[in-house]
């Protein structure tokens, strides 16, 4: 009886203390929300980090939890915003706060001993735990103080049936199943009612994975102990494989815990990431793992840039860290200059076969420490990279040996469009032009030449003996105000489409590779047909009918081209057209192009004045409406005024051309255009410079 | 094309004219009062009228309403047979306030011509525009640790012809 009264008064005692102490927990703050970061608790005494799992970058958030020892196990509790984990200097479950003190909580059914292996499930306010061993097994615990099962460990399986060999799980953010991978990299699904896995395949990658996350999209993270790189695994794929996603933290000893219904990428906080802007299939946005860094104190030139996620070219960042002095000389040394803020390690790459990819053995420059320095190295670009423009890839991070996509924990990347020559070359660069239609023709129109506008720059490849070996031209759409459907094309006059080597034409628009060829078939001359409708390449705003015409309607879309065209024959630079060459627009076909006629399609073409028009073109056209052209006097595309259709405007390199609003005359912008006009170019040649215009005028 | 330019133009009338009716049928009328104003007599306009609209303006028919300026590049052999020259010709860069070029920043994306300094002299045409009136370009020995020498053109000193001499 003595015996069981101190039993009794000892459990009174230990109810008393454990009141006491979970008091404390019950004053402990919670977190304040659902965190985007993850929480990764290292060391022999736990210090608990938070982890930017789209770069890697973690901080310490407490090197104090109030334990002397271990905590392991580790999961955010969604329910209550508190972690969770096993605290090892109490043998028991602990609760951590805002304040980041461990607080114990005592356990009936207690299984004895200390485990690194936990998660806090979603659809349901309990913690698991789990270690393998016949004593062991996969544990519940509610934290639902309404259920009757409050706090009390209940084994599901034991752990010889349910035998793993795995360092942490996480709980799915949907289906409330625990997945995880073993140290063979096979990855689990853990049915929590029965304790029962299903191996899912194996994902490629081997080690000790620590801590495990999920986020919101059903993504499962595995961060590797030994060298801190966190894998990224689509766990719906039925052959799931890790990817490599960030650099993140070793340790010998690692736990992970996560709120798994938060996004990676917070937001409502101001962006602490930089990414490149190279197209998307290089990998530069997140989607894609792209190549992005944490933004510290070294990075590429004198800024460094932050954003969510990547702008993908044609957006563009402000990058300022390399310059590439000469092209890239294939098979031969070319120079390029680094300004390099900070110390780390610079890595190149170089798209030499323009896939489209960065492979790992496409590099330019490994490993090259830089410390607060401007360089200028010679390079050597393989002897089999393309000629043509190509992307290139720098990035700069104290992390040495990193790969072309992925997150690191600090420096920069900066994504080049360069091009690569051979090196007895030459590159004439033409002046850019910007191409202003008025495409109501053969009818006159309102004058305000912003029906379509193209910025069209072109260069040319010379050979050591002047001959023309490839053109490349690349363009930018400004303004479309129009309401008709107009294809654009360029007519190299005089030039066979026969000597194009059709095998090396690249074109791309947005920066992405096209599957049909710019090289229109059936033409007497070369025609390079860029697209038959430029509208569809333009999403308009709700309130706007045009694009960048009116006044209050901008638009963020873009359309963007490029297209390299290489001779089979390099022809001579004497029998070659100038710039700006022979664009043109032409109707969609079976599309209204006015009242002249019906549907008048890919035959309606309208050119700059006295450009010839291709071989498509229907003739019987001429002299419709206010049109005068006298194709036996090489009068084209002009009416009885001679005036045109079109206007080829050169403003130079340093300043761009605005075009008039919708519905301005281009006189009244521009009111030096008349002197030009009337001088037949002697006069007013600089008509277009906005030194010159009525800006209020210009959109 | 704006195919609905005179819609918009006859629906804006349309509304004008109800929008003015309800302004009257909801406020009051209000008399205006007769005030005497001195009149200035209107200032005599003795400028010849101008066009005001391209569609008046004539154009000569053979005249493509393009300009640009050919500019003639003369450039002499390398001046090494040993170490390779590489020289970019630009438009775009910071105009120095003296003839020290020292660390000059150029927009190479600018470069009207980059190429390899052959052993034989080279000549080129270059295609600018009427407002770019000066050129830089910048030789480059294809070396580690680099240091470019510059040279400049002006419309005015040069005219249209440039001889590089290394």
């Amino acid at each position: 009886m003595l015996y069981s009264k101190s039993i009794q008064s000892y459990f009174l005692i230990l109810s008393f203390c454990c009141l006491i102490l979970f008091q404390g927990v019950l004053n402990a703050t919670p977190f304040e929300s659902c965190p985007s970061k993850a929480f990764l608790m290292q060391q022999q005494v736990a210090q608990l980090y938070g982890v930017n799992l789209v770069t890697g970058n973690y901080s310490l958030l407490s090197s104090d939890l109030g334990t002397n020892d271990k905590i392991n196990a580790v999961g955010f509790n969604f329910h209550d915003n508190y972690i969770y984990g096993w605290g090892y200097e109490w043998g028991t479950l602990v609760r951590i706060g805002s304040d980041f003190q461990a607080t114990p909580i005592t356990l009936t059914d207690n299984p004895g001993a200390n485990f690194y292996v936990g998660d806090v499930a979603l659809n349901e306010n309990s913690y698991y735990f789990y270690r393998k061993g016949s004593s062991y097994g996969l544990y519940k615990v509610s934290l639902d103080e309404q259920s009757p099962d409050y706090l009390d460990a209940n084994k599901i399986i034991d752990g010889l049936t349910l035998s793993l060999t795995i360092y942490d799980f996480a709980f799915h953010p949907s289906n409330n199943q625990l997945y995880t991978v073993d140290k063979n990299g096979e990855l689990y699904q853990i049915n929590v009612d029965n304790g029962s896995s299903t191996s899912l395949g194996n994902v490629g990658e081997l080690g000790t994975f620590g801590a495990v996350y999920f986020d919101i999209d059903g993504n499962l993270y595995i961060s590797r102990n030994t060298d801190g790189y966190v894998f990224i695994i689509d766990v719906a794929d039925p052959a799931p494989t890790a990817t490599f996603f960030a650099y993140g933290p070793s340790a010998s000893q690692n736990d992970g815990a996560r709120c798994a219904i938060a996004p990676i990428v917070d937001e409502s906080i101001a962006a602490t990431a930089d990414y490149g802007d190279a197209p998307d299939s290089y990998g530069t946005t997140l989607f894609s793992n792209g190549a992005r860094h944490a933004v510290s104190d070294n990075y590429l030139g004198s800024t460094v840039t932050t954003e969510h996620n990547a702008n993908v070219y044609p957006k563009t960042d402000v990058d300022d860290g390399i310059v590439f002095i000469t092209p890239l000389l294939a098979g031969s040394d070319s120079l390029i200059q680094v300004q390099a803020t900070g110390a780390g390690y610079l890595n190149v790459w170089g798209d030499w076969n323009r896939d489209g990819i960065f492979a790992q053995d496409e590099k330019l420059i490994s490993d090259k420490h830089m410390a607060d320095s401007t360089e200028v190295f010679l390079v050597n670009t393989p002897l089999s990279a393309l000629n043509g423009f190509t992307w290139t890839r720098a990035r700069f991070s104290s992390v040495p040996s990193i790969v072309a996509s992925g997150g690191v924990s600090d420096g920069e990347v900066e994504d080049y469009r360069v091009l690569v020559t051979n090196a007895g070359n030459s590159q004439i660069q033409d002046t850019p032009y910007y191409i202003a239609f008025e495409d109501n023709w053969p009818e006159k129109g309102d004058y305000d030449l912003n029906d379509v506008v193209i910025l069209q720059e072109s260069s040319l490849l010379l050979t050591d003996s002047y001959t023309v070996k490839q053109i490349e031209f690349q363009g930018e759409v400004r303004a479309l105000g129009a309401s008709y459907h107009n294809g654009f094309a360029i007519q190299l006059d005089n030039i066979l489409p026969s000597n194009v080597d059709t095998s090396l034409v690249r074109f791309e628009i947005n920066g992405v590779l096209q599957t049909n060829s710019a090289i229109e078939e059936g033409t007497q001359y070369l025609v390079i047909k860029i697209t038959d409708d430029l509208r569809s390449h333009i999403q308009l705003t709700q309130e706007c009918d045009y694009y960048k015409t009116e006044e209050n309607c901008s638009n963020t879309s873009q359309m963007t081209f490029s297209v390299t065209v290489p001779f089979i024959n390099p022809i001579e630079l004497e029998q070659f057209p100038e710039a700006p060459y022979n664009p043109f627009i032409f109707a969609q076909n079976h599309t209204y192009h006015g009242d002249l006629f019906f549907h008048p399609g890919r035959p309606l073409e309208i050119h700059l004045k006295n450009k010839m028009p291709t071989s498509k073109a229907d003739h019987s056209l001429f002299g419709l409406g206010d049109d005068n052209t006298q194709v036996s006097a090489n009068y084209l595309y002009q009416t009885s005024n001679g005036l045109p259709w079109a206007l080829a405007i050169n403003p130079g390199s340093q300043e761009e051309w605005k075009h008039p609003r919708e519905m301005v005359d281009i006189l009244q912008a521009y009111p030096d255009f008349q002197e030009f006009v009337e001088s037949n170019g002697n006069k007013a040649t600089s008509w277009f410079s906005q030194g010159n215009a009525n800006t209020n005028k210009l959109y | 094309m704006k195919t609905h330019s005179k819609t918009i133009v006859i629906l804006t009338c349309i509304i004008s004219i109800l929008g003015c009716g309800g302004e009257e049928e909801s406020k009051p009328v209000e008399v205006a009062t007769p005030v005497e104003v001195s009149t200035a007599p209107p200032p005599v306009d003795n400028s010849v009228p101008e066009t005001t609209i391209t569609a008046d303006l004539i154009s000569s028919p053979d005249f493509g309403l393009s300009s640009s300026n050919d500019l003639q590049i003369n450039l002499s052999a390398s001046p090494s047979t040993t170490t390779g020259y590489f020289i970019n010709i630009c438009t775009d860069f910071d105009k120095p306030n003296s003839n020290n070029y020292e660390g000059i920043n150029i927009n190479y994306a600018s470069c009207k011509l980059r190429t390899r300094v052959a052993s034989t002299a080279q000549e080129f045409t270059l295609a600018i525009s009427p407002v770019e009136k000066e050129l830089i370009a910048q030789l480059w020995p294809i070396e580690n640790g680099a240091k470019p020498i510059n040279f400049y053109w002006n419309i005015a000193d040069s005219g249209n012809n440039w001889q590089i001499t290394f």
